[in-house]
């Protein structure tokens, strides 16, 4: 049980963090563009955070995810290695979203504001299911409901700020 | 030092997953079902022909409306009974087993319904003890051919069986396949349908007029004496061309849906239907209802129908050897729809419940939008109109002003 000094001086340790991120993503069909917010908490350079996204890549798509990251200082710039984790949502059913990445940020002014660059490897899960109709003379045509799950990975090339 | 350890192994670990090809790569199942059909002997079928206890609505399909009884059929299943008498509280009575059913028609106590290729006269004074009074069969010929695979006159499909089938595939995600909405169901209709005391929708197959009843297969128009209800008695075939889709009586006419236009069949000489008009559109599927001076036809897109227009056309039918279009009218995906005084019901597809004030055939205005997903066919009758969409039957109270104020909705499982 924290005592009341050892409680106060815990809050003081947690930092709020807006991580808010503009970028690319590259996979084996065409190049999309992504934009993420992450807030969450940081302590000791671990940070904790809840992310939204906006996926475009084959199909739009938003993931909600966990975030967590380390990052190592170096004077006030950084190294820092994330992973994300949670579901993507689509106007199909909801699937899985991953991502880990690898960065470096560099500090802006003296409240923890930084430009970051991340590169990272970005997957999403889309699960449609297609009710196919075949041409038939007299209805009732013969009717199939296929699910079509697709398993997206991409590189993921990240820009944006951090408040 | 150690830190610097474990940074270098982190970076080293996401950067070699980046550098591999296997990172980026689509990879997109696709999971589906084969079925193999399940034969019975139809013999042994008709001997089993009886009425079970209600069942859940697994999809809506045709139906008929006779005095306060509701019939829908179970697509390729059989056919609900519902009592109707409290339009706020339908009850499903009863479900008769009948594989391969697509349409019905109800004259006094007898249920005419398909079976496949044939048609059986049904006996429901007791609605719990369906009593098989006829077999005609042979009458929709198209239909021994089911899914790719045929029936014969000993055996029929009563089922299939399914197994999931998984394959790699490649392809854009957003690519629409074939696609129709409940392309199987199909209605019967109208406020002004001359179907005895029984009334139909506007995409039926089936279609009584008095002592008629008359049918459409893909070609042909069939005419059947009902005098003796029990005993239907073919009397007359009409060779209509190809793809006739629906039927619908008003008055001495039978206006005929085909995928490729409308017939005007006049039946002043009910056991000996006569063409005497047509009209000729795009290709699409078409329902089609008709009040004194005009016919509405519902033009869509669908897989059966093969067509690219969806949209309302407006006939003057004043000189009936000639209809003329006098206007077209723009929808997302109409299918059934419904005539009550000045009003137009139509079934919009996922667009809903669509009504229009019709008073100035050039000069429709919108009333409504109900919103309900996956509208097939309404039936209407005085104040009352049923409406069957993919989530279940629904009924409404027509105001004065056209408007619909709900009831009920049966659901389905």
């Amino acid at each position: 049980m924290l005592s009341g000094w050892q409680f106060v001086h815990a809050q003081q340790n947690f930092k709020f963090r807006s991580l808010n991120t503009v970028g690319l993503l590259i996979g084996s069909s065409e190049r999309a563009g992504e934009l993420h917010t992450v807030n969450g908490i940081t302590r000791n350079n671990w940070f904790a955070g809840i992310g939204l996204g906006w996926d475009n890549y084959r199909i739009s798509s938003f993931p909600l995810y966990a975030s967590f990251a380390r990052e190592w200082r170096v004077v006030k710039n950084a190294l820092f290695v994330g992973a994300d984790g949670g579901a993507n949502f689509s106007e199909y059913r909801p699937g899985w979203f991953a991502r880990g990445g690898v960065g470096y940020k560099i500090g802006v002014g003296k409240t923890g504001s930084a430009v970051l660059f991340d590169i990272g490897h970005s997957f999403k899960q889309v699960i449609q299911p297609r009710k196919d109709v075949q041409p038939c003379v007299i209805a009732p045509c013969p009717e199939n409901i296929d699910i079509y799950n697709y398993k997206l990975s991409r590189v993921s090339l990240r820009m944006g700020l951090q408040f | 030092m150690k830190q610097v350890i474990k940074m270098r192994m982190a970076f080293s670990m996401v950067l070699a997953c980046l550098l591999l090809s296997s990172c980026v790569k689509d990879r997109i199942t696709r999971t589906y079902s084969i079925r193999t059909p399940i034969y019975a002997s139809k013999s042994a079928i008709l001997a089993g022909l009886s009425a079970e206890e209600p069942k859940p609505i697994d999809k809506t399909g045709k139906i008929w409306w006779y005095g306060n009884y509701i019939f829908m059929n179970d697509p390729g299943n059989g056919i609900h009974i519902i009592n109707n008498s409290d339009p706020s509280r339908p009850l499903v009575k009863a479900f008769i087993k009948l594989p391969g059913n697509i349409d019905i028609a109800v004259k006094g106590n007898i249920l005419y319904a398909d079976l496949y290729a044939d048609m059986l006269a049904i006996d429901i004074s007791d609605p719990m003890n369906p009593v098989q009074k006829k077999l005609v069969e042979n009458i929709f010929p198209e239909r021994n051919y089911q899914y790719g695979y045929n029936t014969n006159p000993d055996q029929i499909i009563i089922g299939w069986n399914s197994k999931d089938t998984i394959v790699e595939v490649d392809g854009p995600i957003n690519t629409p396949g074939w696609f129709c909405v409940n392309c199987e169901v199909a209605f019967s209709n109208g406020d002004t349908k001359a179907g005895g005391d029984g009334i139909g929708g506007s995409m039926a197959r089936f279609s009584i007029v008095n002592d008629y009843l008359y049918t459409v297969s893909t070609s042909t128009l069939s005419s059947f004496t009902i005098a003796k209800p029990e005993d239907p008695t073919l009397v007359h075939t009409n060779p209509f061309g190809w793809n006739i889709e629906t039927v619908f009586p008003f008055r001495d006419k039978l206006f005929i849906g085909s995928s490729s236009g409308m017939f005007i069949a006049d039946i002043s000489n009910p056991a000996s239907p006569q063409l005497v008009g047509s009209f000729s559109h795009a290709n699409a599927c078409d329902p089609v209802v008709a009040d004194e001076n005009h016919a509405y036809v519902t033009l869509r897109t669908g897989t059966e129908c093969m067509g690219t227009s969806n949209q309302l056309d407006v006939l003057d039918i004043t000189n009936i050897s000639n209809p003329v279009l006098l206007k077209t009218y723009s929808m997302a995906n109409p299918f059934g729809l419904g005539i009550k005084g000045d009003f137009l019901y139509i079934c919009d597809g996922d667009a809903g419940l669509k009504v229009f004030n019709k008073k100035q055939p050039l000069n429709i205005q919108a009333v409504q939008r109900v919103e309900v997903a996956d509208t097939y066919d309404v039936i209407i009758r005085q104040s009352l109109l049923i409406l069957v969409a993919g989530d279940g039957l629904r009924q409404y109270r027509i105001g004065d002003d056209g408007k619909l104020s709900h009831l009920s909705t049966l659901k389905t499982n």
